[in-house]
């Protein structure tokens, strides 16, 4: 099992392969970290507002196991 | 003179209970008799238990002194646009006594596909100006102020003085952390709201908490052209839009705050809410 990274809005831009309908796929060991998944896909860690693990609130120094599902929120600024 | 007025109330029966009504033709007709605004006839309706016919469906959601309290508020609506025209129709329609509109801005054709004052009658007007109108139609019991001008740090106090609440339906950043500083400086409660293609967040900030909107945008000042490519969905913006009108209708109703120290944010990609404590990162 791989972690589905989820982005939503203006981070997709770092992943330009990014399929909005099924995430990215990652591969990494168990204990990585919120925090080592953003710095390995190149996402700037000022840009992130919310971060959610299987759907639970988390930091960047959540643990994982390898098979969850990472998302990623910016904030936005339209009106 | 009030006797005048309380003699064209008639008592309704709804949801097992009686209740005292008047329509908007014998307020207006008041107001206009004794020299009074039609707020001030609103007011003096509901003071003595007589509920406006338009709010009938409000009362039990809402106290009687509840919705005085709305009548009695004054409130500071920045940007007309997508989350402005949502907020100015809903307080408008939920007797918010008082509305102060602001937009330097006029309506163009890329804003019909979620801005409710733009019409095919309306593009090319000023934006506060037509919200204005719009208000007029919606409930003449309100009363309402229209600046077609963009918000500076000139007239960011004058705009806000006066006003128990004031809402950010902006569309820029600077903006907003100009609204931000001068609302907590002045001691007034401030509703965030911002939204971007399928994605919208909202928060409270209330004069005495600690949170502000470093929390939410950390060094970020302006939106990048990533963001503008996102555009915005008409329903992200009316979902946004209408969180922010219930907000205001809490607080300006004496409730508690529900997104003071707290960050809502809508994914209507995948159709979720999340509601999280706002903490520095």
């Amino acid at each position: 099992m791989a972690l589905k990274v989820l982005l939503a809005a203006t981070l997709r831009k770092y992943i330009p392969s990014y399929d909005s309908g099924t995430g990215h796929s990652l591969e990494v060991p168990p204990g990585t970290t919120v925090r080592m998944v953003a710095e390995r896909l190149e996402i700037p860690l000022d840009e992130v507002r919310i971060i959610m693990v299987d759907g639970i609130g988390s930091s960047w120094d959540t643990a994982l196991k390898g098979d969850e599902r990472v998302a990623f929120f910016p904030p936005v600024g339209g009106g | 003179m009030t006797s005048h007025l309380l003699q064209q109330a008639w008592t309704l029966d709804t949801a097992g209970q009686s209740v005292r009504v008047m329509d908007d033709e014998a307020l207006l007709a008041w107001a206009a008799k004794n020299g009074l605004s039609p707020r001030q006839a609103q007011l003096e309706a509901l003071e003595n238990g007589v509920f406006p016919l338009r709010y009938l469906k409000n009362f039990q959601a809402l106290t009687l002194e509840e919705q005085i309290r709305l009548c009695r508020s004054r409130v500071l609506i920045c940007g007309c646009g997508g989350l402005g025209g949502v907020l100015i129709h809903l307080l408008a329609r939920a007797g918010v006594g008082f509305l102060r509109l602001v937009d330097g801005d006029t309506f163009t054709a890329s804003n019909l596909n979620r801005q409710w004052l733009c019409d095919t009658a309306t593009l090319g007007q000023p934006k506060a100006l037509v919200g204005k109108e719009r208000v007029a139609f919606i409930n003449p019991l309100v009363e309402v102020e229209a600046f077609p001008s963009l918000l500076d740090e000139g007239k960011a106090d004058d705009l806000m003085r006066g006003t128990d609440l004031v809402l950010d339906a902006l569309d820029n950043l600077p903006g907003r952390f100009l609204l931000a500083e001068r609302a907590h400086r002045l001691g007034i409660p401030m509703i965030h709201a911002a939204v971007a293609g399928w994605w919208g967040q909202m928060t409270t900030l209330l004069p005495d908490s600690s949170t502000d909107l470093h929390q939410i945008y950390g060094k970020k000042r302006s939106r990048d052209a990533e963001e503008e490519a996102l555009g915005v969905l008409g329903p992200t913006a009316a979902v946004l839009g209408s969180l922010e009108a219930l907000e205001a209708l809490r607080l300006l109703a004496g409730k508690a705050s529900a997104y003071s120290g707290k960050l809502l944010y809508f994914d209507g990609e995948s159709g979720r809410t999340e509601l999280l404590s706002l903490e520095p990162m």
